[in-house]
């Protein structure tokens, strides 16, 4: 899981373009996430956006307030309560996965 | 600065149109809309068309004025999602007030529900205001986004699903007394917890049906047409697309457009008589009223139970809003602002208010609550 940084303002940004979308310097570098962080969001979706996703149903939806700074959205485990800490890992289907983090 | 009224409206039903498309809903809209004002007809010399998911097309506002006979000097289409009927009208009046128009008409309408293959193709296509690389794929819907919303806004504010549903019952009670509205049955808090989940904490009930309608006003110069409620102040907010980058809830861009439009005018929301606040979801209406100041945070829905949103206080959608008169994209919001004019005139039947409101206030919200556009009217001159 990465996200960008700019070196020239210090700005963090999750989604990745090729220039800081706060001062709009050229140079960002890509930084790694530590892959923790604390549950903002969550829902149970009951009804999918597709064909595809309808046999997956019910399945999770996060937004999680990474340590780094910035928010992402993430799938989650069930039952993700707010304020809860999880670690997000990239798993085989492509997606960032939550599981439940014991407190630091 | 010429001052600009709404001097025509115009629509179908909601609900379900079989046999209709775009083009000939919007145009059912627009000659109603012109009729009304008592404009000729050639006297439209702008066109300001909303978006149909059914028609996309590259011109939408050139061929619906060669199919309507117009031939404007000023025409475009616009797509700022649930936020376009607003938006429309607050550049219509832009228009007018700088000269180079005298009688803009705007218009959104599309068979939304009967038009698609599937109701399945539609909720694809709406789900697509994710972010593509960063939330699209986690198979998230537009209910999925909003409910996403509503986890962090009724944690802060101690909201339960039941207070969600009195937003729900309101509506529905307004749109009882509407004999165009799609969903007029009365329910309660009870139906609202039982319906099926779609994204939890949002039940089937918490959500705006899929419809299909349309809707026209007819924006024109003081002076032009019947005279109707003036357009005394405007505003907008864009301040982020994806949900992800919403970080402060408290802070969605709803307040500060509602301020220039309050600013303009030289009001504040307590002067307010009647409202027409979108309500895609019952959070949609709750976090509105809410950040724009007509209740207190995590009050809206003890004030809709209490009927400080009923017909004898603050008059709130009175046709029955998204959630029960129906939702046909930008049409839905424009409802609104339809039914904030017929209060404003005197003329909504059993609906209306025991006193004429003097001033009326019609937001819409596009996205996840992404962009913002506030509309205050005041009293014809």
């Amino acid at each position: 899981m990465d996200y960008q940084h700019c070196t020239a303002c210090g700005h963090i940004q999750y989604f990745e373009r090729p220039f800081c979308a706060a001062c709009g310097s050229n140079s960002v570098d890509i930084r790694a996430a530590s892959g923790t962080g604390i549950v903002a969001a969550a829902t149970m979706l009951h009804r999918a956006p597709s064909r595809d996703l309808a046999g997956l149903v019910p399945y999770e939806i996060l937004l999680v307030d990474m340590e780094e700074g910035f928010r992402a959205m993430a799938r989650g485990p069930g039952g993700s309560v707010i304020g809860q800490r999880v670690r997000l890992d990239r798993a085989d289907d492509g997606l960032l996965h939550a599981r439940t983090e014991a407190p630091a | 600065m010429t001052k600009a009224q709404i001097s025509g409206i115009g629509g179908t039903s909601f609900g379900r149109h079989e046999g209709e498309d775009t083009l000939s809903l919007m145009a059912t809209a627009a000659n109603a809309a012109i009729a009304d004002a008592g404009v000729a007809r050639t006297e439209v010399d702008g066109l300001l068309v909303g978006y149909s998911t059914a028609m996309p097309h590259l011109m939408l506002a050139s061929v619906l004025a060669e199919h309507l006979g117009l031939r404007p000097g000023y025409a475009h289409a616009v797509q700022m999602g649930g936020a376009t009927g607003c938006g429309m009208v607050m550049l219509a009046r832009l228009l007018v007030a700088s000269g180079q128009c005298n009688a803009v008409l705007v218009v959104g309408g599309e068979n939304r529900l009967t038009g698609q293959r599937s109701r399945d193709d539609v909720i694809q296509t709406l789900a697509q205001v994710g972010h593509p690389r960063y939330e699209v794929p986690y198979g998230t819907t537009i209910p999925g986004y909003y409910a996403l919303l509503a986890s962090q806004y009724m944690h802060r504010y101690g909201l339960s699903e039941e207070d969600m549903a009195e937003m729900a019952v309101l509506m529905r009670r307004h749109a009882a007394a509407h004999p165009e509205a799609q969903f007029r049955d009365p329910i309660t808090v009870d139906d609202v917890m039982a319906s099926r989940p779609i994204a939890e904490p949002l039940k089937l009930l918490d959500c705006c049906p899929i419809s299909d309608g349309s809707q026209a006003v007819l924006v024109t110069r003081a002076g032009l047409g019947r005279a109707g409620p003036v357009i005394a102040g405007c505003g907008q907010a864009h301040m982020a697309q994806h949900l992800s980058m919403m970080t402060d809830i408290d802070d969605m861009g709803a307040a500060r457009a509602a301020r220039q439009a309050f600013d303009q005018a030289g009001l504040s929301p307590q002067d307010v008589g009647v409202l027409g606040i979108y309500d895609s979801f019952t959070i949609t209406v709750t976090m509105l009223l809410e950040e724009i100041g007509f209740s207190e945070r995590g009050a809206a829905p003890s004030d809709a139970r209490e009927g400080r949103y009923g017909t004898g206080g603050r008059a709130l959608n009175t046709h029955g809003g998204l959630l029960s008169y129906g939702h046909p994209g930008v049409a839905g919001g424009m409802a609104h602002l339809a039914e904030v004019v017929l209060q404003m005139r005197g003329e909504a039947g059993t609906r209306q208010k025991a006193e004429r409101p003097e001033v009326g206030f019609v937001h819409g919200d596009g996205g996840v609550l992404s962009a913002h556009v506030s509309l205050l009217l005041t009293a014809e001159d």
